[in-house]
C-alpha cells in the first residue's frame, strides 16, 4: 500500500477578486521508502500542495478531492484526529529555519514540546534524554549545550538541522520536506543534504521532497513530478523526467538549468 | 534587563524604592517601631519626635508604624488588583486576537462599553452597594481596569499569530489553545509587563482615593489614604498627619511611573529617527 496517495487534489480560494485555483486536480502517489520530488516555479503551488494534505491552509481556502494516508482518507477526519498525524505520522519542514522557531524558548523546550504533543507519559518522563538523543543524530557538535540555547544563538544550519530532528522525533512515516535548504548557503546545503541521505538511508522513511532546484531534486529524488500553475505537468522515475523529458514546459525548465551552468 | 534598568540613575532610584517599600510591607513587623492600632492617649496629636519619628494621629497612634503596615495593604491592593486586570485583559484579548471575526467585533465592542464608564464613579457605586472590604476592593479595581490589557494584547497577538514559528507549531499538532498559551502570550507580554507596572501606580492612588473617602480600607486598619483622610480635619494643627502618607503614595506611585517608563524604553525599542 502507498503511504501517500493523492487523489485530484483541490486547494480553492475564494477572494473577492474570484476563484483562485491554487492547487487544481493534483494526483500523485508516494511508496514506502521513497523519495518523491516536487518541483516547480515559486507560486507554482508546490507548498500548497503539502499544506493541503494535513489541511493546514486557513479560510477562504476550500479543500478537495482525497489524501489516501495508509489507506485512510484524512481530508474526511476531524481535526482532532489530524492534530494527532500533524507532527507524529506526518512532518514537515519548511525552508526558514530562522523564524521556525519561537524566539522566546530554548531549543529543548520547543523539542521537548513536541514529544508532549504526541507520545505516551512513560516517554515524556525521558523527553529531555529523547531530546538529547536526536540531536546527537543529525549530528550536532555539543547536544546538551544546543539544548539550553535559544534560537539566535544558532546559525541557520544548526538551526536546520533542529527542525529535522524535531520532524524526525516522533518517527513519522511520512516526512514532508519544502526547501529545506534554500536558505542556506551553498556549503552548509551540502551538509544538510548528506545528513538527508544518512536519515534516508537509515530510517526508510517515504519523503515528499519539495524544490524550485533541479540540482537537488537529481540528487535526492526515486520519482518527480512537475508542477505548473497548479497542476502536474509531468510525472515519472527520475531518470526519465530528467535525461527525456516529453512536456514542453519539463523541457523549458532544464533548458534554464543548463543556461545558468 | 536588569543591566538595561540600572543605566539610568532615576530608574535605579526607583526601583530602589520600591524594594524599600517591599521590604517595608513583608517585614512590617520588624520595621514599626509601634503596634499601629495601638492607642496611647498620652501622645495625641504629637509632632514629629524621637519617640515617633513621623508623629501621632489623633488617637496616639505611630503614624510611622500606621505608614510600614499601610504599605502592606496598599501595596497588596495594587498587585492582586493589576493582576486581576492583567488575567480578564489577556483572556479577553487574545482570544478576540486569534480568533478574529465575529468573536472579536463582539469582545471589543464589549471592551469600548465598559470604556464609557467612570471608572471611579463606578468603582464609588459598587463600593457603596457592597461592604468595603480590601477585597471587594481589589476585585472592583480589577474588573474595571483590563480593557487597556485587552488592547494591548489583541494587537500583539494580530501580528504574532502570522508568524512562521505560529505555523510550525500547528504543523507539529498543536491545538489552538495550546499556541494561545505557550506560544502567542509568551510573546506578546512585553507590552503587559510596562501595563502592568503602570497599572500598579494607578491601583495604588485608586485605593488612596478611595480610602481617603472613607468607602476603602476602614480604620482601625492602616492604609494610606486613610491616615490622610484622618488628617484632613486636622491640616491646621497637625502637618505631618497629611504630608508623610502623601509622600509616600506619591513617591510610590512615581517610583512605579518611571519603572514601567523604563521598561517600555527595554521592552519596546522604537526607530530613531
Amino acid at each position: 500500500m502507498d503511504t501517500l496517495k493523492i487523489n485530484n487534489l483541490k486547494t480553492y480560494f475564494h477572494t473577492k477578486e474570484g476563484l483562485v485555483k491554487a492547487v487544481d486536480g493534483v494526483s500523485f502517489n508516494i511508496k514506502k521508502g521513497e523519495v518523491f520530488g516536487l518541483v516547480g516555479e515559486s507560486g507554482s503551488g508546490k507548498t500548497l500542495t503539502a499544506l493541503s494534505t494535513l489541511k493546514l491552509v486557513p479560510a477562504p481556502a476550500e479543500i478537495g478531492g482525497e489524501v489516501f494516508f495508509n489507506g485512510a482518507d484524512i481530508l474526511k477526519m476531524s481535526e482532532a484526529y489530524l492534530r494527532g498525524i500533524r507532527g507524529s505520522k506526518i512532518a514537515i519542514v519548511f525552508q526558514e529555519p530562522s523564524t521556525s522557531l519561537d524566539p522566546v524558548f530554548t531549543i529543548g523546550y520547543q523539542m521537548m514540546e513536541a514529544i508532549y504533543a504526541h507520545r505516551s507519559p512513560e516517554d515524556r518522563s525521558r523527553a529531555r534524554k529523547i531530546v538529547l538523543g536526536y540531536l546527537e543524530r543529525v549530528h550536532m557538535p555539543d547536544p546538551a549545550r544546543i539544548f539550553h540555547n535559544y534560537p539566535h544563538q544558532l546559525s541557520g544550519g544548526t538551526k536546520q538541522r533542529v527542525m529535522i530532528a524535531m520532524a524526525l522525533i516522533n518517527s513519522p512515516e511520512l516526512l514532508i520536506l519544502d526547501e529545506p535548504t534554500t536558505a542556506l548557503d551553498v556549503t552548509i546545503q551540502a551538509q544538510i543534504l548528506d545528513l538527508l541521505d544518512e536519515i534516508i538511508e537509515k530510517e526508510k522513511l517515504s519523503i515528499l521532497f519539495i524544490s524550485h532546484d533541479l540540482g537537488i531534486i537529481a540528487r535526492m529524488c526515486d520519482r518527480v513530478a512537475v508542477m505548473y500553475k497548479g497542476r502536474l505537468v509531468e510525472m515519472g522515475d527520475k531518470a526519465d523526467i530528467l535525461n527525456d523529458p516529453k512536456e514542453p514546459y519539463t523541457r523549458s525548465l532544464l533548458e534554464s538549468v543548463k543556461a545558468l551552468a | 534587563m536588569m543591566r538595561e534598568l540600572a543605566k539610568n540613575k532615576i530608574t535605579l532610584a526607583s526601583a530602589v524604592f520600591i524594594l524599600i517599600m517591599l521590604i517595608f510591607a513583608l517585614f512590617a513587623p520588624l520595621i514599626a517601631t509601634y503596634d499601629p492600632t495601638r492607642v496611647d492617649t498620652k501622645f495625641i496629636l504629637s509632632p514629629p519626635s524621637s519617640q515617633h519619628i513621623f508623629g501621632t494621629d489623633t488617637l496616639g497612634r505611630d503614624i510611622f508604624s500606621r505608614i510600614v503596615y499601610g504599605a502592606r495593604i496598599s501595596l497588596s491592593i495594587g498587585f492582586i488588583a493589576v493582576g486581576i486586570a492583567v488575567l480578564i485583559g489577556i483572556f479577553f484579548g487574545s482570544i478576540a486576537g486569534y480568533y478574529g471575526g465575529k468573536i472579536d467585533s463582539i469582545i471589543m465592542r464589549f471592551v469600548d462599553i465598559m470604556l464609557c464608564f467612570p471608572t471611579l464613579f463606578l468603582i464609588l457605586a459598587v463600593i457603596a452597594f457592597l461592604e468595603p472590604s480590601i477585597f471587594n476592593i481589589m476585585i472592583v479595581i480589577g474588573i474595571t481596569n483590563w480593557m487597556g490589557v485587552a488592547r494591548l494584547i489583541r494587537a500583539e497577538i494580530l501580528t504574532l499569530k502570522e508568524r512562521d514559528f505560529v505555523a510550525c507549531a500547528r504543523v507539529m499538532g498543536a491545538s489552538d489553545m495550546w499556541i494561545i498559551l505557550r506560544h502567542l502570550i509568551p510573546n506578546a507580554i512585553g507590552p503587559v509587563l510596562v501595563s502592568a507596572t503602570l497599572g500598579i501606580g494607578g491601583a495604588i492612588l485608586i485605593e488612596s482615593a478611595l480610602s481617603f473617602l472613607g468607602i476603602g480600607v476602614q480604620p482601625p486598619t492602616p492604609s494610606w489614604g486613610n491616615i490622610l483622610m484622618d488628617g484632613k480635619s486636622t491640616l491646621g494643627v497637625a502637618w505631618w498627619l497629611t504630608i508623610f502618607p502623601g509622600l509616600f503614595i506619591l513617591f510610590t506611585v512615581l517610583s512605579y511611573n518611571l519603572l514601567g517608563s523604563a521598561l517600555r524604553d527595554i521592552l519596546e525599542p522604537r526607530l530613531k529617527n
